[in-house]
């Protein structure tokens, strides 16, 4: 069942009860959501995402409240719980959202069963996936917004994951976060998207949410196999230059944006190695969205044919 | 371990640790893990693989160092005898 096909009240009533097994891709969340405002504002980002019930394995907790009886009142304050920890502090009820989003990705990163987790963007368009590792500020986002609706299926803005048993990418598509002036020029670059309303101060400033592509989600199960790796940094009034990067010089910029690389020991080193042996790996300065996407999908048209997952 | 574009990225199963080793250092270690080898003999294949004299005066001073850096990583260990 998907989250648009349940009423208001009954969703309601199941995020503040028993809680909802929310499925987004590779990562089942059982959610419980105890603030009413923040159950309409997850509802409408997450409309075309499954329920699972009855429930099977969940691979993790989230429940976000109210921090108190009396905060409810009095400027009310949300609090996130993420499998049983308090891992964020409590922020401003208003936004309760960007809490929501921000203990999804601790649950996933810090997932003890996790394959290797790289902090990277990845799409996929005819077969080809392409990661996008780059530091927060850096316009992954953005660039990974833009190509979402390009012709290019998102499968993370966030997190890649990678089954260490085939090499595949794990998709868990979920909302994108835009910050500052990503905000806008999301808005104006493609009308279709659907965004949040603007959380201002928070931690990484200004934030809103894009609501990932129907389509994307849809195929939330469908595993990609990597070919590309481009690394993006946005420079304000720079051509969009694509320069190659050496074997080498792709492993360390995996290996840097790689969260458990050490704790997985050898097969966390066989897998980058893959990855830097296998894929195009390449830098990429852009200051506008359009001419970055040119280049990009010059290089992913280039790659052998491969049929999609 | 992998050689890519004169550098070797080793993978070290004692410490869990990857290392980027220069091209020699990463040689050096190719033919230790083939099997055990005299310093004498190391100096020759090194010398060899630079095509380098085999009496070159700083070479088996560079060997010496590079095993140093070698064993202190962990990645090698000195054999009774050599």
């Amino acid at each position: 069942m998907l989250i648009r096909e349940i009423s208001g009240s009954e969703l309601a009533s199941r995020l503040q009860g028993e809680g909802i097994h929310l499925v987004t891709g590779a990562f089942t969340i059982h959610l419980h959501i105890g603030l009413p405002h923040l159950v309409d504002e997850f509802a409408a980002m997450y409309a075309d995402y499954t329920v699972e019930d009855p429930p099977g394995i969940d691979d993790a907790r989230v429940r976000i409240a109210a921090r108190s009886l009396l905060r409810r009142y009095v400027c009310p304050l949300a609090k996130a719980w993420a499998n049983g920890e308090a891992p964020f502090d409590p922020v401003p009820a208003e936004r309760a959202y960007a809490l929501l989003e921000s203990a999804f990705n601790w649950v996933v990163a810090t997932d003890d069963f996790a394959p290797l987790l790289l902090h990277s963007a990845v799409l996929e368009r005819d077969g080809h996936a392409l990661l996008m590792p780059a530091p927060t500020g850096s316009g992954k986002s953005t660039l990974c917004a833009a190509l979402a609706w390009r012709g290019w299926r998102l499968l993370s803005d966030e997190m890649t994951l990678f089954s260490l048993e085939d090499g595949r990418l794990l998709a868990n598509p979920r909302p994108v976060s835009l910050k500052n002036k990503s905000v806008g020029v999301i808005a104006a670059f493609e009308p279709r998207a659907c965004l949040t309303r603007v959380y201002r101060g928070t931690p990484k400033g200004d934030v809103a949410y894009m609501r990932a592509p129907p389509g994307a989600v849809a195929r939330a199960q469908d595993t990609a196999v990597p070919a590309l790796v481009i690394a993006p940094a946005y420079a304000a009034g720079s051509p969009a230059i694509l320069k190659p990067l050496t074997k080498v010089e792709a492993f360390r910029l995996l290996t840097d944006n790689a969260v458990n690389y050490s704790s997985l020991l050898k097969p966390g080193f066989d897998v980058v190695t893959g990855l830097a042996e296998n894929c195009a790996c390449y830098t990429l300065t852009y200051s506008d969205l359009a001419e970055a996407i040119e280049l990009i999908n010059n290089v992913q048209s280039k790659l052998p044919s491969r049929r999609a997952a | 371990m992998r050689a890519w574009d004169g550098d070797y990225v080793v993978y070290n199963p004692l410490s869990g640790n990857t290392h980027l080793l220069d091209i020699v250092t990463g040689e050096v270690l190719k033919i230790i893990a083939a099997g055990p080898a005299r310093a004498s003999t190391l100096c020759g294949r090194v010398a060899e693989f630079l095509e380098l004299p085999a009496d070159d005066a700083n070479l088996a001073h560079q060997v010496g160092e590079i095993l140093d850096v070698l064993d202190d990583l962990g990645l090698i260990e000195p054999a009774r005898g050599c």
